[in-house]
């Protein structure tokens, strides 16, 4: 069948694609009420409940409730966090954050899709979560848009508190290298 | 505080309230430090540039986050958010609108709860849809008339 996809080498070994099913070492995110507040100011959220605890505990909640889409915030450590993105990362590691999860040819990087899902929606400030990140998927394609080849890699990252699973963050990342001209 | 929805009262094709937002760079640094991600494609103009992108980005996650936040205030303080998910198919700009919008597309009753889907994007000021994604929420159901 004839294509218009130009070919190109995959940059993808054998020993990248082995990492499929892969989890990263263990992330600890704290759910604490500035980190509530800072995410739901930034959201846009105006509703009392995400910025006062007498306003929270009134409707029922233990602490603040963490809008949808926070989970807290990864503990930060100088000396093994990701500068740029706050969360672990180890350069010898086979899988890392859902920011970084595979040590990539490309240069630049995109956010492809995000699909979250609760087990546990009840997450209030005080809670300590910890996540994995397990590699689900990782495949390369030609991307008209880019004029180039593009890395897809898809992770899915269980977030659990006192090991029962609060919630599941799916992420797809695209890596690409800028090609001048496009 | 918004209001509450309840699962007897909504249908097919019911339209949620929109939200526009038009997102500053000082607001796109508020979503920086609260998530942490501090990638200069979203900050820094000439790294943005540099990338091949007109100027910097609008977070991926931030749409999400503004997704979410059509949802959740739609479906009221009892409703539980079960599901947000979205692609990130065209990018966003600061100071451009951008308008979260959603329909319900379907309804069911499972393992006890009120579960309603619905179909939610974002769209810029073109009126293209730049995230498209869906989610699934539990609607609690209207208390019974007092005698």
């Amino acid at each position: 069948m004839a294509t218009d996809t130009p070919a190109f080498e995959s940059s993808l070994t054998d020993e990248i694609l082995a990492l499929v099913g892969v989890e990263s070492a263990p992330c600890t995110h704290e759910v604490t009420r500035p980190g509530i507040r800072a995410f739901a100011r930034a959201a846009g959220y105006r509703d009392r409940v995400y910025y006062h605890a007498d306003e929270a505990k009134r409707r029922g909640y233990r602490d603040l409730p963490a809008p949808p889409g926070h989970l807290g915030f990864p503990a930060y450590d100088p000396e093994q966090s990701d500068y740029l993105m706050s969360w672990p990362f180890d350069s010898n590691a086979a899988v890392n954050h859902p920011f970084s999860p595979v040590q990539s040819i490309h240069t630049e990087l995109l956010a492809g899709s995000l699909d979250l899902e609760y087990i546990d929606p009840d997450i209030c400030a005080g809670d300590v979560l910890v996540s994995r990140t397990k590699l689900e998927d990782i495949r390369e394609r030609y991307s008209k848009a880019l004029n180039g080849p593009m890395v897809i890699q898809t992770t899915a990252t269980t977030f659990r508190r006192d090991e029962a699973p609060v919630a599941v963050y799916r992420f797809t990342l695209i890596g690409y290298t800028p090609v001048e001209g496009t | 505080m918004a209001d509450q929805i309840y699962f007897e009262d909504i249908g097919e094709g019911d339209l949620l309230p929109e939200i526009t937002e038009r997102p500053t760079t000082t607001q796109l640094v508020h979503w920086a430090a609260a998530v942490g991600d501090f990638y200069p494609v979203h900050y820094d103009k000439d790294f943005a540039v540099g990338t091949g992108v007109p100027t910097v980005l609008v977070h991926g996650p931030f749409k999400h986050a503004l997704l979410s936040r059509l949802v959740s205030s739609w479906a009221g303080p009892q409703a539980t958010v079960k599901r947000i998910a979205c692609s990130f198919r065209g990018q966003d700009y600061p100071n451009q609108d951008l308008t979260v919008k959603g329909r319900v597309t379907g309804t069911r009753s499972e393992n006890g709860e009120n579960l309603v889907e619905l179909e939610i994007w974002s769209e810029n000021e073109s009126g293209e849809k730049t995230t498209p994604g869906s989610a699934l929420v539990a609607l609690p159901s209207r208390p019974a008339a007092q005698p």
